[in-house]
């Protein structure tokens, strides 16, 4: 992504957008109560827009508005899903930019307990997909073609990173070395590499859940972010996840970015600590809180 | 009661007006622990003595300037315009810093666009974007010129130095805001949501690469 690009696309766009997302919701503005607005993190460019237009709006309209954080958005973006959604929960957000393993505590907080020491779950994705010779975004290009690979032709090393952290160069790596030791590759060759080299990602990503979940049981778990759409995933997710606790995937089109997530972590923040007191600048370096 | 933004250099203001009168202004120096620019809007609209249903339009300056200023301003413009169904307009940053001469507006602006470079603006031409080193043979003989940051232009070129409007010559950056407000509401089109934009000015070298490519 180019940021003066991004960032000029958003000037343009972001009324526009919420024009068309008042019409097919059919709400004037008399009806809304409060507006909320990502404040971080992301590219800073982006943020402004939103964070200045989104006060705007709302000290233009005499309304509350309360800012949130897209990671933590993410999380809650399973209130979606399952109305009755609260913590504690133990989260995974994995994405292109993040593989976070956080726990959403009782008092509203949200702790990171685990994260990625090199690339984010979706850049793993990426990279394997390119050496694959396949199209970005390589996430969708694997699981599409993972469908006819099998998932145990290549047992691809698991990431050892310590604790509940996540590594994935290690994978990447092996994945290159076994595309460079054969001459040519078949279709099904091609498909059996993408179906393992998947297998190996959402193990890893399981494991660490599954580590968590042991050390101190949540009676939910919520995956969120681009790559909780990746299909092989959700099904092991639900195989090995499902029966110690609740799982709550939101749809896959509330997985990657989106605003009703940001509507969702409103709702949620709303309620545990009301809207924000005063203005309130871009962050983008703002984590779960 | 109208209402006017520049946030888009290092001396920024807001300035609220009803017709041709200034009703309340505020001047002030970027600075990275300022609060929110929307804490200055509220406290300089409540001087003025209205609140946000009194808004019957927004002008905010479009640039060349600060990416994270433009991006301030264009957006909270953007947002009072949508909120209150008000017509948005946009002002050429350089064209109200020369209305910060005293008197007739000065003819030359300059803008510091770091790396050595500077943004430039003569009466009657589109802001560039010039590397210092070639602004001696872009300025116009006899010129007003008025610079932000002041003063600078005696480290560009020295020789020129006596070209640069003096301080007392200078008016806060809300005078000139105002005036550029009046003409603007008066004379321009408002814009449409989609049509909001900072104006970007390419560096001179890339606008040349893009000149000779046919
Ligand atoms: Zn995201």
């Amino acid at each position: 992504m180019v940021p003066e690009i991004a960032a000029r696309a958003h000037l343009q766009t972001l009324v526009p957008v919420i024009e068309r997302a008042m019409e097919n919701a059919g709400t004037r503005w008399e009806q809304v109560d409060g507006v909320a607005v990502t404040r971080g993190p992301g590219l800073v460019g982006c943020l402004l827009v939103g964070v200045n237009l989104g006060q705007a709006i709302a000290w233009a309209r005499k309304l509350p508005v309360i800012g949130v954080s897209h990671l933590a958005a993410h999380v809650f973006a399973g209130l979606l899903e399952e109305p009755d959604l609260h913590p504690p929960v133990l989260g995974l957000v994995v994405s292109g930019g993040h593989s976070d393993l956080v726990r959403w505590q009782q008092d509203g907080g949200i702790a990171v307990i685990g994260r990625t020491l090199d690339d984010a779950a979706g850049e793993a994705f990426d990279k394997g997909a390119r050496v694959l010779g396949l199209p970005f975004p390589g996430g969708p290009a694997i699981d599409a073609l993972a469908a006819t690979g099998d998932p145990r032709a290549v047992r691809f090393p698991r990431p050892r990173a310590p604790g509940l952290d996540f590594s994935f160069s290690g994978v990447k790596t092996a994945l290159l070395y076994e595309v460079r030791k054969r001459r040519s590759i078949s279709d099904q060759a091609r498909a059996d590499l993408a179906a393992s080299y998947q297998e190996a990602i959402v193990d890893a990503l399981l494991q660490r859940v599954e580590a968590a979940q042991a050390a101190d049981p949540a009676p939910t778990i919520v995956l969120g972010g681009g790559v909780a759409r990746n299909r092989r995933l959700r099904e092991a997710a639900g195989a090995r996840l499902g029966k110690a606790a609740r799982l709550v995937i939101p749809a896959p089109e509330l997985c990657t970015d989106n605003a009703a997530m940001i509507g969702a972590a409103a709702l949620i923040e709303w309620d545990r600590r009301g809207p924000d007191p005063a203005p309130f600048d871009a962050d983008p370096s703002l984590g779960f809180a | 009661m109208r209402l006017a933004i520049d946030t888009s250099g290092v001396d920024q203001a807001l300035v609220v007006l009803d017709g041709r009168r200034q009703l309340a202004a505020d001047d002030w120096v970027r600075d990275r622990a300022d609060p929110p620019v929307l804490v200055r809007l509220d406290a300089v609209v409540k001087r003025a003595g209205g609140k946000p249903d009194d808004l019957e339009g927004v002008v905010a300056a479009r640039g060349p300037g600060s990416f994270t200023g433009l991006r301030v301003g264009l957006s909270l413009a953007a947002g009072l315009a949508y909120a209150r169904h008000i017509p948005l307009y946009v002002a050429d940053s350089l064209a109200i810093l020369a209305r910060r001469a005293t008197g007739d507006p000065a003819s030359v602006a300059l803008r510091d666009a770091g790396r050595r470079e500077v943004y430039a603006w003569r009466e009657g031409e589109p802001a560039r974007r010039l590397p210092v080193d070639e602004l001696a043979g872009w300025l116009p003989a006899a010129a007003r010129v008025i610079v932000e940051p002041a003063g600078r232009l005696a480290s560009w070129i020295p020789g020129l130095a006596h070209l640069e409007l003096p301080a007392g010559e200078r008016r806060p950056l809300s005078a000139a805001l105002l005036d550029s407000a009046i003409w603007t509401f008066d004379s321009q089109k408002p814009l449409r949501y989609d049509e909001v934009q900072a104006l970007y000015v390419q560096p001179a070298a890339a606008e040349e690469r893009r000149r000779k490519t046919p």
